[in-house]
């Protein structure tokens, strides 16, 4: 009879502790939807253009982590006590392609044209028969953040009560570009550059969790974009820098 | 007939409606601009040129409509009192009313602040088919004021938080 009490007493305190378990609805508000990635360039004069053309030849994502994003659960902590039960739940949510409303490799090449065209001293387009193109692999990409979830109950005889709290946490986005710069068959330029996103989380008010896990979504998701944007932006100066040494320009 | 329990169900949830924070906030020309607390709020300066800032901006943000128009009477300038008259009517929810009013205010005004103001009205009457995204590109390319930017660009990432 006793045993068969302490089962039950434990059945119900595993099955409360797994429904206060948050990845459900990260899996739905999360992981479920898309967010846009488009930014805003920064602000600034245009230069004076020469007349050049560079090419953007769509780029290619080689990082083999960045498929489809993720929620992982890294560590759970449970405190069964006689009169309380607390928990802690921590799941990794990382962005992958199916998180991003826009083509990815699509959306940096027209990001670079866009780019190239605003503070580039040329005039830039997606075509590869230009005497300058550049290509690029982005070697390295991720966005995650560390989703916790804490809560409690306490009950006693006949009273009983409970709360939890969400909260996130971590490094955002960082994306690194390895790019070339050709002048016909010839690399002139071959380098890295790689930047962490510098932007802060928008905390939704009044807090619902549904609303945090849709803000955390489009948090991660513009973070990587800033992340691009930062890369996008020191790849179109490096190509001024060295246009602006080319002797048939500077003739 | 409607039964009590029906009129209590309604009454609590207008009440828990009129506490809901309002998403945007008016502000005085000269204020921080929006990531204060980091949180999600919408910001609307006031025109450099009037001369009661604060007021309008308490008038506006606690919903005082008839000393708003008594307010508004003192204002001479005509775009600066359709700027006004917009905000307030977005504030209040009157989209149609706002929209009548700032689509008359030529989109540089106010370091194109008027630009922003009319994205807002749109936006909030769900028009689906503008790219906002290059509305807030132009605004933040073409305002000389840097708070007007920053609100250009922090609008840009409520897009993305809001759908």
């Amino acid at each position: 009879m006793r045993s068969s009490l302490s089962t039950i007493l434990i059945i119900a305190m595993a099955l409360l502790v797994s429904s206060c378990s948050p990845y459900g609805r990260l899996a739905k508000d999360f992981a479920g939807k898309q967010t846009s990635i488009q930014f805003i360039h920064s602000p600034g004069k245009s230069p004076v253009k020469f007349n050049i053309s560079v090419g953007f030849v769509k780029p290619v994502i080689t990082d083999a982590a960045f498929k489809s994003g993720q929620i992982k659960n890294v560590k759970t902590e449970i405190i069964p006590a006689i009169i309380y039960t607390g928990w802690t739940y921590f799941y990794e949510c990382s962005i992958g392609r199916n998180q991003v409303k826009e083509k990815l490799d699509s959306f940096v090449q027209s990001s670079l044209v866009e780019e190239g065209n605003r503070k580039g001293i040329f005039t830039a387009d997606t075509s590869s028969n230009h005497p300058y193109t550049v290509e690029i692999e982005i070697d390295s990409i991720r966005s995650a953040a560390i989703h916790k979830t804490t809560g409690h109950f306490v009950y006693l005889f006949f009273f009983a009560t409970w709360g939890s709290s969400t909260n996130a946490t971590g490094n955002p986005a960082y994306c690194r570009f390895h790019y070339r710069l050709r002048k016909g068959e010839k690399v002139i330029v071959d380098k890295s550059i790689g930047n962490y996103s510098t932007i802060d989380f928008l905390r939704p008010f009044p807090f619902d969790e549904k609303t945090f896990n849709v803000y955390l979504r489009a948090y991660l998701v513009e973070s990587l974009g800033d992340a691009i944007r930062k890369n996008i932006e020191a790849v179109v100066r490096e190509v001024n820098r060295e246009l602006r040494v080319d002797p048939m320009l500077t003739q | 007939m409607i039964s009590k329990n029906f009129l209590l169900a309604l009454a609590m949830l207008m009440s828990v409606v009129s506490c809901m924070p309002p998403k945007y906030l008016i502000t005085a020309p000269k204020s921080v601009p929006s990531d204060v607390d980091g949180r999600a709020k919408k910001f609307i300066f006031l025109p450099k040129g009037i001369e009661t800032p604060n007021k309008f901006a308490y008038l506006i943000n606690k919903n005082r409509t008839a000393a708003f128009t008594e307010e508004l009477k003192k204002v001479s300038d005509a775009d600066t009192r359709r700027f006004l008259r917009s905000i307030q009517n977005l504030f209040a929810g009157k989209y149609s009313l706002a929209y009548n009013d700032i689509v008359n205010v030529p989109r540089s005004s106010f370091d194109y602040e008027a630009q922003i103001l009319l994205a807002d009205v749109l936006h909030e009457m769900h028009v689906d088919t503008l790219n906002y995204q290059r509305i807030y590109q132009r605004v933040a390319d073409s305002t000389k004021d840097e708070n007007i930017r920053a609100i250009a660009i922090k609008r840009n990432r409520f897009l993305k938080y809001e759908k």
